[in-house]
């Protein structure tokens, strides 16, 4: 049998939001726990809940103060939390395309410099990852995903830049991520996806879901323009490797 | 303050919004406000206001 | 089909409403009014639903004048001296700008937000339900952006109902009241002490994601910089400069700053009805 589940802590996020927190540190165990409370939530609704927030290692549970107080909301939390996660069964899988380095990826040859390799072998280890979407936050459609090996953990730039491309991939302290739009960012870029995880009037809207697979695969520049016009016309472009 | 008491003035609060349409009253018993309105030129500080640089959120 | 055309208006000033809800797992922040209950206060006026899109007028003056029809407008939030085309006109009070008449909003006086509801509603598309302006997400309508000049509000022509005024609590500045939470646990709490005993400034670039609190430096226990999570409208966030940063509507989705404190739902409007120069205490 498996272990017994430790509770989470619950913390007053103000009068209508409960922070659920698993863990303090990055932690993949973690993320799957506040994964999996999430979806027993979603198949177990709890009246007054109006909207659940998965981040690495905490679940931000909103409510109506009006129908659920926090004490009673709380136990009904940490009843779904010890029940054992369900089975990850179906958990989506994209190949996302990415133009590594030169114009789309600026600081490509410095993380080589910094990591003592070559751009080559930067790309083929970041390739090679198999990732998972931890959570998605700070702007619509940024994915902070998990797994990244430890040889490409690096700490992120001291004076982040203001402005970075839509479509950024890039690394941070031990995550990889998929930037949406354009916008500020502390981490190193190695390249751009024409995948749009967030466009409006496209259905879905939002492409990625927390807890999805994700691995990437080079393109060319002549590729990503032709990709980027596609995915301008609402194509995924990304491939669902298994829905 | 504590949840409770926090939750308590949040119920208070949804109950304030419900109350609005009680609230409304004809016009004509009105005219104290007219008299406030001209009582002044006092310029309200801004909160300047546009441009979201970044320091209000850790940058990824 | 009637209009308001936005004659003149200063920054900060954009199309709100209850906001859009929901999707803050992919990064969306709901936006919305910085002071729901002046929004409903104006929407009430005109009948419209509580909650309904306005145009949020930031602290400086406005002006705007009907088209096509007259125009009913329900006024709330920080007042302001208003006339329209010379007649005075009252805060918390209903007021009807006849074809080609012009509506003209001084300064905001004791706040920084009024509301300006129209009657029958502004007509948008709605984006995820809401025409709520959020410009980095490119969602508002019927301007993804802040309001300019020259922008239009369409809507339907005035009822010709009375007019009404509405009976608001008197407003009071009694400080600013919180929970602590979720990661006081970082400070010690003499820190804690230091929030809520001291008196805070609200910084001059404060905006719709934050306003910053300028006042003692609040010290964390063991640095600066946590794991991301979530976040909510009033969460208190101490950055390494120690000086207190209030997550307002437009805020990101998540932050890696520990949050001291969350300012109650409450009092959110009230703070953020705070100029800047303004005072804010905050307690327990």
């Amino acid at each position: 049998m498996a272990e017994p589940l430790s509770p989470p802590r619950l913390l007053p996020s103000g009068d209508s939001a409960i922070t659920v927190e698993f863990s303090r540190t990055i932690d993949n165990a973690a993320n799957r726990r506040v994964l999996a409370l999430d979806r027993v939530i979603a198949a177990e609704p709890i009246a007054g809940v109006t909207e659940t927030v998965p981040t690495y290692r905490s679940l931000l549970v909103h409510y109506d103060p009006v129908q659920i107080g926090f004490d009673a909301l709380g136990e009904q939390l940490l009843a779904r939390a010890a029940k054992a996660p369900p089975t990850e069964t179906g958990t989506r899988r994209w190949r996302i395309p990415v133009a590594y380095g030169g114009e789309h990826g600026i600081d490509l040859e410095d993380v080589a410099k910094a990591l003592g390799t070559t751009p080559d072998e930067i790309v083929a280890r970041h390739v090679a990852g198999d990732y998972r979407v931890a959570m998605i936050g700070f702007t619509p459609g940024w994915s902070y995903l998990s797994g990244l090996e430890t040889f490409l953990h690096m700490p992120r730039r001291k004076d982040p830049r203001l402005l970075t491309p839509a479509g950024t991939i890039s690394i941070g302290g031990i995550q990889t991520g998929v930037q949406c739009l354009a916008g500020p960012s502390g981490w190193h870029l190695l390249g751009r996806t024409p995948v749009r995880t967030y466009q409006l009037h496209r259905d879905p809207t939002f492409l990625l879901e927390p807890g999805d697979a994700i691995t990437f695969t080079a393109v060319d520049a002549k590729t990503f323009a032709e990709q980027d016009r596609a995915a301008d016309a609402g194509e995924f472009v990304a491939e669902l490797v298994r829905p | 303050m504590t949840i409770a008491e926090a939750q308590a003035e949040a119920i208070k609060f949804h109950a304030l919004l419900r109350s609005l349409p009680d609230r409304l009253r004809g016009i004509e018993d009105f005219g104290l406000n007219v008299e406030a309105l001209k009582d002044a030129n006092v310029a309200g500080q801004a909160v300047s206001a546009i441009d979201a640089v970044t320091w209000q959120v850790a940058v990824p | 089909m009637s209009k308001l055309v936005v004659t003149s208006i200063g920054p900060a000033s954009s199309v709100q409403d209850g906001g859009r809800p929901g999707s803050q797992r992919y990064g969306l922040v709901p936006s919305g009014a910085m002071d729901r209950l002046s929004l409903a206060a104006a929407n009430t006026l005109v009948g419209n639903e509580l909650l309904a899109a306005a145009v949020e007028i930031g602290p400086f003056g406005a002006s705007f004048t009907a088209r096509g029809g007259a125009v009913r407008v329900g006024l709330a939030g920080a007042s302001r001296n208003a006339d329209i085309g010379g007649r005075p006109v009252a805060f918390d009070s209903s007021a009807t700008l006849a074809e080609g008449e012009t509506l003209n909003l001084g300064f905001a006086r004791g706040g920084s937000f009024s509301y300006l509801a129209i009657e029958h509603g502004i007509e948008g598309e709605p984006m995820f339900g809401s025409l709520a302006v959020n410009a980095r997400a490119g969602l508002g309508s019927p301007y993804p952006r802040p309001l300019q000049s020259g922008d239009e509000l369409k809507t339907q022509a005035a009822s010709g109902i009375a007019e009404r005024r509405i009976e608001l609590p008197a407003s009071n500045d009694a400080p600013i009241r919180i929970v602590f939470g979720p990661q006081d646990d970082e400070f010690a709490d003499e820190s804690k002490r230091l929030l809520t005993d001291s008196e805070w400034k609200i910084s001059a670039t404060s905006d719709r994601m934050g306003y910053r609190l300028e006042g003692p430096a609040i010290k964390h226990l063991d640095g600066h910089n946590i794991v991301s999570d979530g976040t909510v409208n009033g969460s208190i966030q101490v950055p390494g400069n120690g000086q207190p940063i209030v997550l307002m509507p437009d805020r990101g989705t998540s932050g890696g700053y520990p949050k001291i404190a969350t300012v109650i739902t409450a009092d959110f409007g009230r703070f953020a009805q705070i100029s800047a120069a303004g005072r804010s205490a905050s307690r327990r």
